[in-house]
């Protein structure tokens, strides 16, 4: 509501009753002369517009990179030299295709029982995952058998890569994805949004069960850093537990 | 915004009387109600779309490999994108539509024949989903206009 069209209206636009010269109200309903303008974000439909075309963009990417020939899985290294340099590109040149504040989109301040739970959950959920359900039993994905034996052959360069992209996919999906959608329809549609892209990028039960608590943290703390750190936290746990069960 | 018929002078899009001459703005603002409503009507089809997309690939779904966990979280998927397009019809219907096209466009990849299978379903959903995406985005000016923003 921006209020009256005229600083002094003849009627009150409720009620219909005379309006009262000098008064701030009026008398009979109790309509008052000025409100507060509705918050209305002038960059919020082209934020909205933009991010979700960066997002299918690299939806794109990740599937290409997926059927590619020659490349069996995107756990490869060709798959994820080419998904971190899009993830990265993506990222870095968010300052000119990204509209309105970037730093609000990754705010770093949070509460500290979201810390807590981020570092609790990184450590913890992959721990779960791959002693409790048997990361062999889930031939085709992130923990399958071939995959261990492909992060064990190159070492560092994987390692590398995979802490990377997981901080490039958040900084991506819960800051910028995230804040894009919700200043143009709220908390609760953008986690969905950010829980639904993420889910097709990435098509793996632990990175998708991850993804779905980064999310939540996202949302009730009010702050993208807990994510990152429950990402990051969470990718180097799990390595450390594929080289465990490797042996 | 009512522009008053006695006076034409501009008022704000909820006025229930003209703010210089007092007379009954009702009627204009019960017709501006009625066009919100239709163009949040026309957005909601978006989550049709989606329903009849989760719909089909249950059908798929069972018929083709009743045990493969993906084939369901498609359906899980495209159901939450119905349910969500109902409270926000802009963005679900956008997420939604991004999806169908790089699934089909995915799978024509693959599986080049399997660009005419199902055509026309395929035509209908985009179809469908790109008019509740304008219709949302009408309904969004339509509303910020009448809140004067």
């Amino acid at each position: 509501m921006s209020g009256y069209r005229r600083l002094e209206p003849g009627f009150c636009r409720s009620c219909g009753q005379p309006w009262t010269p000098g008064a701030d109200a009026c008398p009979s309903c109790h309509e008052v002369l000025f409100r507060t303008a509705p918050h209305t974000d002038p960059h919020a439909l082209a934020c909205l517009r933009r991010v979700l075309i960066a997002a299918f963009a690299l939806l794109a990417v990740r599937w290409a990179v997926l059927l590619a020939p020659g490349i069996v899985h995107a756990t490869a290294l060709q798959g994820l030299l080419a998904l971190g340099a899009a993830m990265a590109a993506a990222v870095v040149t968010a300052r000119w295709w990204f509209s309105g504040k970037l730093g609000a989109a990754l705010r770093m301040t949070a509460p500290p029982w979201a810390w807590v739970a981020a570092l609790g959950l990184g450590a913890g959920v992959p721990v779960a995952f791959a002693y409790g359900l048997g990361i062999t039993n889930i031939g085709g994905f992130v923990g399958g058998p071939a995959a261990i034996a492909y992060y064990e052959g190159h070492g560092l360069a994987a390692v590398g890569l995979i802490i990377a992209l997981s901080a490039f996919e958040e900084i991506f999906f819960r800051g910028l994805l995230f804040d894009g959608v919700e200043r143009m329809a709220g908390r609760a549609s953008a986690a969905m949004a950010s829980m639904v892209v993420f889910a097709f990028f990435t098509i793996d039960p632990f990175l998708l069960l991850v993804g779905g608590l980064a999310t939540g943290l996202r949302a009730w703390s009010g702050a993208f850093g807990p994510a990152l750190v429950l990402r990051v936290l969470g990718a180097v746990t799990w390595l450390a537990c594929l080289h465990q069960i490797s042996g | 915004m009512l522009v008053c018929p006695r006076c034409r002078t501009n008022n704000h899009g909820t006025a229930a009387f003209c703010e210089s001459c007092g007379k009954s703005l009702e009627s204009l603002r019960e017709a501006d109600d009625a066009i919100e409503q239709m163009l949040l009507k026309e957005a909601r089809k978006g989550a049709w779309a989606l329903g009849i997309v989760a719909v089909l690939q249950a059908v798929g779904a069972l018929i083709m490999d009743p045990g493969n966990w993906v084939l369901w979280g498609l359906v899980l998927v495209f159901a939450a994108l119905a349910a969500w397009a109902t409270r926000q019809p802009l963005v679900a219907s956008a997420v939604g539509l991004g999806v169908f096209v790089l699934l089909h466009v995915t799978e024509a990849v693959v599986e080049p024949a399997s660009i005419y299978k199902g055509i026309i379903m395929k035509v209908v959903v985009v179809v469908l989903l790109v008019g509740a995406i304008k219709s949302a985005l009408r309904h969004r000016a339509f509303r910020l206009e009448r809140a004067g923003a």
